[in-house]
């Protein structure tokens, strides 16, 4: 590998690695103190072993095993997109607080505006706010601050004051994400997103648009499923 | 038009509000509505018990709704009434905010309450239907206590 492609593929893993760190800190929940001082001695561990490895690098200027087992998990990337990333999709770019999100348009069937009044079922988890009517159809409205965030940031807002304006509704019809702003439609291309290749964790979290450090979001895997509450331990 | 009404059968639903919210239960099983009288706390009763009242010589337990459906607790006023029901296994008095009206419903009308919860919880939500602008929550008083606390209420 010559010196410009290993640098080229260095500058790509930095900026995946930004991108890691981001999406870590928007959507991890919020840690105890016991767990910020972990963090810190782990940062300061993986920063002195990281000086060790650049050094390293500096002396023999050769590639890396890791870096082509990169390019290996990015080649992997391209198996798992999903089916309407193969084109030019459309995507609806929305906020739920100051996380903006991106949904394909496919996943959809419409977004309608948020008076946040709802009949709330009893003994349903926080996340699932109650049912609204909506042209003779029952949705229920899920607090998209709650799955997408954990109950440590999102239990944090004060709905009353700062209630969501808006729902955007899966294509079924059946449920309705609510959310805050929505901000626009616009067209993306594969090339535009990193995909997730494993997605045991957060399997909604589908990839994220590099460019605008969006993330882009699997709506139908946002829904939770019945007994869901106790995996998200809310 | 015989065959739609025996496949269609209307049923009356007995209204009553909790907070913001609207109820209904089967006309069938309620045998009574009271105003509040005096309800004697049981001692080492579960939260959910109020306590037990003389109903002509019966005594009744009578159930806190709000509680059992995890709402904040309110004062009684002149609109909170107690329902006496029948349930498979007791006649219980349930404590309300206050009683509606009798309303007639299509079973094509009740629809299915999402329930994304556990097992347990809402297992007692028969259904949901839109009336007036409002949906209207249907609850099955059979499964409105589990069988522990149903067998609990035999000990008062």
């Amino acid at each position: 590998m010559s010196k410009v492609c290993a640098v080229a593929v260095k500058q790509l893993i930095e900026q995946e690695l930004a991108l890691d760190s981001y999406l870590a800190t928007m959507l991890a929940e919020l840690p105890s103190t016991e767990a910020i001082e972990e963090q810190e001695r782990q940062v300061k561990k993986v920063v002195s072993s990281a000086v060790k490895v650049q050094a390293a690098t500096v002396k023999t200027q050769e590639p890396s095993i890791e870096l082509v087992a990169d390019v290996v998990t990015a080649s992997k990337a391209l198996s798992i997109m999903p089916k309407y990333a193969q084109d030019e999709f459309s995507a609806l770019f929305f906020k739920v607080g100051n996380l903006v999100l991106a949904a394909p348009l496919t996943d959809l069937s419409r977004a309608i505006r948020f008076d946040g009044k709802v009949t709330k079922i009893p003994q349903q988890p926080l996340w699932f706010m109650g049912l609204k009517a909506e042209l003779e159809q029952k949705i229920g409205i899920l607090n998209m601050a709650y799955l997408i965030q954990g109950k440590s940031r999102a239990g944090i807002r004060d709905y009353q004051q700062k209630p969501f304006t808006n729902v955007i509704l899966t294509e079924d019809g059946q449920w309705g994400l609510a959310c805050d702003e929505l901000l626009t439609i616009a067209k993306l291309t594969s090339e535009q997103i990193r995909w997730r290749t494993d997605r045991k964790s957060k399997p909604w979290l589908v990839g994220t648009v590099i460019e605008q450090l969006v993330v882009v979001v699997d709506i139908n895997e946002l829904v939770p499923k019945r007994k869901r509450s106790e995996e998200l331990g809310i | 038009m015989s065959d739609e009404k025996q496949n269609d059968p209307i049923m009356q639903w007995v209204t009553f509000r909790l907070g913001e919210e609207k109820y209904g239960i089967n006309v069938m099983q309620v045998q009574e509505v009271l105003r509040v009288s005096e309800i004697a706390p049981v001692p080492g009763a579960p939260t959910y018990v109020l306590g037990i009242i003389n109903l002509r010589g019966n005594v009744v337990t009578v159930i806190d709704t709000r509680n059992r459906f995890g709402l904040m607790s309110k004062d009684q006023d002149d609109a909170t009434r107690i329902v006496i029901i029948e349930t498979d296994q007791h006649i219980i008095g349930i404590m309300v905010d206050s009683v509606a009206e009798v309303v007639d419903l299509r079973a094509s009308d009740i629809e299915t309450a999402p329930n994304v919860g556990n097992d347990e919880s809402s297992k007692y939500i028969q259904g949901v239907t839109s009336r007036d602008n409002e949906l209207l929550i249907l609850v099955d008083l059979n499964k409105f206590l589990s069988d522990e606390e149903n067998e609990a209420l035999d000990m008062f």
